[in-house]
């Protein structure tokens, strides 16, 4: 007969959403989050719901999609892995982006929080200050003559 | 979509904008006061240097009056970065993101080409002392501070040894003389993490030729000397093929009898030693590709391969696998080495400077 011995490798833990919404996850999938990591430690009864209160469903299930990948280790070269990267970030757009990053910066996921600043630093890499703030509506603080100035000490970086 | 990144916390942002290359920050410190506040701040600079530069590595390389810089993977060229007016113009190693040119005799300057910036040095103590002086550049991590060490040799064998700091704008003399010995070098220095490195010799003939060579390092935060001797695996005739830069570590590269063993210079509290870090055997084709002289050791870390410089064309070479490629042939230049280069926001901010030359001589000519 097949053993019935649960493994313990394989635990399930429940991530609840701020809206609510729960996804059952694989332990070493949801210990990617050092925050969730810490919370199981403190935590008597596993079982039980564990909240993420500032993240939101919709993006929680892209956070774990992330995690899961990164979960199994061996399973994908670096290069591959680089590659799925890549994708998962290319088809997201600024919004997303931005509660991705809130959500993996409050979770405490180190690869996460990074593949998104790069990700959002690519996208204003060629931006001129006026598209920076029309894009991220930030006032513009300084006057004429201030700004003026500051461009002036660098005026090859406005060059194309 | 436009209003959702606006209440992003500052420390978010420093994580999105160290990512960015200097001249992209350079346009943004006009976006608003508090990213002008954060990119001019001394802490920032210093994330910027360590986040931006962990992937985007390049090389630099001058011919005659012209810095170039290759990107590291495929040895492409990226960017013409600067010329320089006088072809006379000596340039010293970069050291993390600042070139130290030499200008006439006795004036130096940092030039930072990411951010065309550039610093006068003031004349070493030792010119007018009338010291035969020999200059290297350096970074002391633990103060994040540029240097330059200058020894000054006396008619007697001995060297008095002065420091210039960056960040206190001023040179140093150290207390002590040092045996000329010290500053014997054969070959070019290698940087690693707050040091610089040559192969010494000593002048013993009484030993084999092998047996006189070790590493001597000049340490930058600690401003003093160690010196280190080779393991005996290295001092086989003919065994140490070259040393490189492994990471934050001094490494050597050794290939005898169809076997490659690279060895790393380890720290244990005082006490600095040789670990065997690989050891492999090499092909025929290797051996006979590797056992010929070259130029150029620089060790791609992601991709386990060797740039190599041989007979005017650049290969890479990877000592796993051994797999030798034709990248790129290098017959427009004259000098033999390329070093790794990063970007460095160090000098953007005129107050920070003393003596500052607004903008260098040659930018003019500059063709970015």
């Amino acid at each position: 007969m097949a053993s019935t011995s649960t493994s313990t490798l394989s635990r399930k833990l429940i991530l609840k959403s701020s809206d609510g919404e729960k996804f059952e996850v694989d332990e070493n999938v949801a210990m990617q989050s050092q925050t969730i990591k810490h919370m199981i430690e403190d935590l008597d009864d596993i079982n039980s719901p564990i909240p993420v209160s500032i993240v939101t469903g919709t993006i929680l299930s892209k956070v774990i999609e992330y995690c899961k990948k990164h979960a199994t280790e061996d399973s994908d070269s670096d290069e591959q892995l680089k590659q799925w990267d890549k994708e998962y970030a290319n088809n997201m757009d600024l919004n997303t982006l931005y509660y991705l990053l809130l959500a993996a910066n409050y979770m405490e996921i180190k690869g996460l929080l990074e593949l998104i600043t790069q990700c959002v630093a690519d996208m204003i890499k060629g931006k001129s200050p006026e598209e920076i703030r029309a894009h991220f509506n930030i006032k513009n603080d300084f006057t004429p003559q201030e700004e003026a100035n500051i461009r002036n000490e660098n005026p090859w970086a406005f060059e194309n | 979509m436009a209003e959702a990144l606006v209440d992003l916390a500052m420390d978010l942002w420093t994580e999105i904008l160290a990512r960015l290359p200097a001249k992209s920050l350079m346009r943004f410190r006009c976006v608003c006061k508090s990213w002008c506040s954060l990119i001019d701040s001394s802490d920032f600079i210093v994330t910027h240097l360590h986040i931006y530069n962990k992937k985007r590595k390049s090389l630099i390389a001058k011919k005659e009056t012209e810095f170039t810089l290759y990107s590291i993977d495929a040895f492409k060229k990226i960017d013409k970065v600067f010329s320089t007016q006088k072809d006379h113009c000596n340039s010293y190693n970069n050291c993390f993101g600042l070139i130290l040119l030499q200008e006439t005799e006795d004036e130096f300057v940092f030039y930072n080409p990411c951010i065309r910036k550039s610093l006068v040095i003031p004349p070493c103590p030792f010119i007018s002392m009338g010291y035969t002086i020999l200059y290297y550049p350096g970074f002391a991590s633990s103060t994040n501070d540029h240097k330059i060490v200058a020894f000054g040799c006396r008619w007697n064998s001995e060297v008095s040894i002065a420091v210039y700091s960056l960040n206190d704008r001023l040179w140093r003399i150290k207390d002590g003389l040092f045996d000329e010995a010290h500053i014997r070098r054969y070959g070019c220095t290698y940087y690693s993490k707050s040091a610089t490195h040559w192969l010494g010799f000593d002048q013993d003939y009484s030993k084999p030729p092998v047996s006189r060579i070790h590493l001597v390092s000049f340490d930058f935060d600690s401003e003093e000397f160690s010196i280190t001797d080779f393991p005996d695996a290295l001092k086989q005739k003919d065994s140490l093929k070259f040393l490189f830069t492994l990471g934050e570590s001094i490494a050597a590269f050794s290939v005898c009898s169809m076997r490659i063993c690279i060895w790393v210079l380890v720290k244990d509290g005082g006490d600095r030693s040789w670990r065997l870090w690989y050891t492999g055997d090499t092909n025929l084709e290797a051996d006979q590709f590797l056992t010929r002289s070259f130029f150029m050791e620089i060790f791609n870390a992601e991709k386990n391969t060797f740039l190599v410089l041989k007979k005017g064309k650049v290969y890479s070479y990877n000592f796993r696998t051994h797999q030798i490629q034709h990248l790129e042939n290098y017959t427009d230049h004259n000098s033999k080495s390329s070093e790794v280069y990063v970007e460095n926001l160090v000098l953007h901010k005129r107050s920070q400077g003393k003596i500052w030359t607004d903008e260098f001589r040659t930018v003019q000519d500059c063709q970015f």
